[in-house]
Parts: structure tokens; C-alpha cells; sequence
């Protein structure tokens, strides 16, 4: 949190840092982009847009009332839900709010991400492993993962809800 | 607020690299072409406005007899730099008809030595000594039209006033020195190998009766062309015939 606000008091005097910053989110950022308009493509690029309009008005924001990553999700929710007006699709703000609130960044304590790694490296079968770590932390899509395994699409999509209910059941 | 497994897993992300580097080059380009805009924009919204309002207020103060005299001053002085940038860049008959005298082209080739006798109006220039004729861009003459017209094609690549290098299609740098001839520049199209003229050695020998060209077209000595700055990825070179044009050398 400190460092953050470093990197932001930095860029708004004139230091070129905001690669760090979009590199540290970028992965959640799509994440959750794409659950809220189900589509990869697009969600890359409604995580591209709230980059941009963040770093536009990186000045208006004040680390103090919040952090960047909840900011710069909230911007992203906004960019969904306007997309998905666009695109004539019934839009409930409230389902939205409460999808995007899934995959609001948590802020684990160093060994609470310890503990979820350690779970991640025991799943069984690898493919199962192979599959939460090139999506959740990769920034790789369904697509390019079933590619990479060697499995249908669907197959992908089955193995990932079975690792994460193990998940679910091991960290509860 | 209990925290989903998504949240955690994403969360628990080794390593802060570039995980999906295509995005984050991606963004970045994004945001740098963002903040380019950003900024000309601002500079545009805040400084245009604000003098835009003092120079209107200031304007309004003024006696009707200074505004009218101010906006004379503004209209002549447009003018007349619209006339120095018309006589330097397109003015055809700057450096002909002149005798002995030294002018310079908007390439700063000096042009000078010159003996011009009788230039007319119509074809290629009469002279009595030193033929002199100049390229002409609109000119439909083609290079048989000139006498011992020679063609090259390259690029005109420095010049310090009597000395000019000259980058043939070949890829073969030659200088012209010694030359105090009439040397225009213009668009090209013909090709014709210079190696053609250079089989026999690194020189070429320009006599007294010879144009060279590097281009196929020839101009009348009413309309020589000098290039325009954004013209010159396209020249080609006219020297024409010349009695102190003696060499092109290889270098």
C-alpha cells in the first residue's frame, strides 16, 4: 500500500511508472472484466480503456480514501456496464455490482497467499494446477490454456470449476 | 465481506511481472498516445482561450483609426512574406536571362558565370558559350529532345555551394566539383543506369557541349524548376553543358 502510493506520488510528478502499476493489476483487471461481459476479447480491452482513464486522472485520486486497485476496478465495473448498455444486452446494475463485487481485488495477508499457493501446488490431477495457474496468475485465456493442454474448450471449462470447488473445500 | 476463491487465487499471484505482456505493452502504448493527446489538448483549452480573450479586449480598447491601421500593418505584412516565400521557392525566372551574374537557387546552388545571349521563350535556351537550360518539372520534352542530353537517376545528397554529391540509383555516391554551372533539381521518373556512363572508370567526363540529366525531362530556360524541400527524396539533377562543368567524381 505504501509502495503504491509512492508510484502514484511519483507519477503525478512526471516519473514514467505506470508500467508497474498495470503490470501488478492487469491480470485481476481482465479477470474481472471478463466476468462481467463474458467475453475475453472485449473484456482486454475495457481493462486497456480503465488503464488509460486511470492514469488520466491519476491526479483527482487520493490514495488515502482508497486503494488504486478498488479505484481502478470500479472504473473498469463503469466501462462494463456502459459496454453493455451499448450492446443492447439487459443490464441489471445491481446483478453486475454483485459480480464485480466477486472479483474485487481482496487484499490477502502474506500468508493467507501463502496458504492459497501452497493449495494451488497440491491440486490433483496437474491438469487441474496447470489450469488455475495460467489463468489466475499467467493472464492466459480459457482458449490459449486448452490449446497449450492439449484439451477441448469445455473440458478446460469442467476442469477449472472442479479446481476450484477442491480449492474452495480445502481453504474453507 | 467473506472473500470468493477468484478473489484469492488472483490475489495469490506470484510475482508482480508482466504476465501477460502483449496487454501491458498494449496499454502502455495506449496511455502514452492518451497522455500525448491529454497534453496538446490542455495546452490548446488553456493557453488559446486566455489570449484569444486578451488580444480581443485589448483590440476593442483601440481607437477605430489604430484597429484599422493595426489590421493594414497585419495584411501587409502576410503579404509580403507570402510573396518572399512565393518569389524564393517558385519564382521560375530568378536566375535567368542574367548575365554573369551570381544568384541562388532555394537549394543554395549558386548559380553564376553564366553567360546567357537571347533567352527566348519557347523551347530550348539559345546561348552563345556555356548552354545553359534548366529542368522543368511540367515539361513533357523527354531526354532525346536535349542535345547530348546523358540521364541518371539519384538523389541530390549535399551540396556546399559549388560542390554537389550526388546518390545515384546504384547506390554509387559522386561529387560534382568544380562546377559553377546552372544546376537545377526536379522530380524524376526515368531511369537509365548511371553505370552506363561510368563503365569505363570511376569518372565521367562532362565536355563542353554535353547536358547531363537525371531525369528524362527537360525545361525551358522560361521555367526551370528548383525543388521544394519535401520534393527531395524524388530529384533528380540537371547539369547542363557547361565549360567549367569538367568532371563527376566517384568517391
Amino acid at each position: 500500500m505504501m509502495e503504491e502510493a509512492e508510484i502514484i506520488a511519483a507519477i503525478n510528478n512526471g516519473v514514467d511508472r505506470y508500467e508497474e502499476l498495470v503490470q501488478r493489476y492487469h491480470v485481476g483487471l481482465i479477470i474481472h472484466c471478463e466476468q462481467l461481459v463474458g467475453d475475453r476479447d472485449e473484456a482486454e480491452d475495457i481493462a486497456q480503456e480503465a488503464f488509460v482513464k486511470a492514469y488520466l486522472q491519476l491526479k483527482k485520486f487520493d490514495p488515502n480514501r482508497a486503494r488504486f486497485s478498488t479505484w481502478l476496478y470500479k472504473i473498469a465495473t463503469n466501462i462494463a456496464i456502459d459496454y453493455l448498455r451499448r450492446h443492447r444486452r439487459r443490464v441489471v446494475v445491481d446483478d453486475i455490482e454483485t459480480i464485480a463485487e466477486a472479483t474485487m481485488p481482496a487484499y490477502l495477508e502474506e500468508d493467507e497467499k501463502r496458504t492459497v499457493r501452497k493449495a494451488v501446488r497440491e491440486l490433483t490431477p496437474p491438469e487441474y494446477r496447470r489450469a488455475i495457474e495460467a489463468y489466475y496468475w499467467e493472464g492466459k485465456s480459457y482458449q490459449e490454456i486448452a490449446d497449450e493442454l492439449g484439451a477441448p474448450l469445455n473440458t478446460l471449462r469442467t476442469w477449472m470449476r472442479r479446481a476450484k470447488l477442491e480449492l474452495r473445500e480445502v481453504l474453507s | 465481506m467473506r472473500k470468493t476463491i477468484e478473489q484469492r487465487l488472483v490475489d495469490s499471484r506470484p510475482g508482480r511481472g508482466r504476465a501477460n505482456a502483449v496487454f501491458v505493452e498494449r496499454t502502455m502504448a495506449a496511455v502514452r498516445r492518451a497522455q500525448s493527446t491529454e497534453t496538446f489538448e490542455r495546452a490548446m483549452r488553456t493557453t488559446n482561450a486566455t489570449k484569444k480573450e486578451r488580444l480581443f479586449m485589448k483590440v476593442k480598447q483601440l481607437p477605430k483609426w489604430a484597429a484599422i491601421g493595426l489590421v493594414s500593418v497585419a495584411v501587409v505584412a502576410v503579404s509580403g512574406s507570402a510573396y518572399a516565400v512565393y518569389e524564393a521557392k517558385f519564382d521560375p525566372t530568378r536566375c535567368i536571362g542574367n548575365t554573369t551574374e551570381t544568384c541562388t537557387s532555394v537549394y543554395k546552388i549558386t548559380v553564376g558565370d553564366q553567360s546567357f545571349t537571347n533567352p527566348n521563350s519557347t523551347g530550348l535556351v539559345s546561348v552563345d558559350r556555356a548552354p545553359n537550360q534548366s529542368a522543368n518539372r511540367a515539361s513533357d520534352a523527354a531526354i532525346t529532345e536535349i542535345p547530348g542530353g546523358r540521364t541518371i537517376q539519384g538523389k541530390l545528397i549535399s551540396h556546399d555551394g559549388t560542390k554537389f554529391a550526388l546518390r545515384a540509383s546504384s547506390g554509387d555516391i559522386y561529387t560534382i566539383t568544380g562546377s559553377k554551372d546552372y544546376i537545377s533539381v526536379y522530380n524524376t521518373e526515368y531511369v537509365q543506369s548511371w553505370q552506363k556512363y561510368n563503365e569505363n572508370g570511376g569518372n565521367l567526363s562532362i565536355a563542353l557541349s554535353d547536358t547531363l540529366a537525371v531525369a528524362y525531362h527537360q525545361g525551358t530556360n522560361e521555367d526551370p524548376h528548383h525543388i521544394a524541400a519535401n520534393e527531395v527524396d524524388a530529384i533528380g539533377l540537371v547539369v547542363t553543358g557547361s565549360a567549367k562543368a569538367e568532371t563527376l567524381q566517384k568517391y
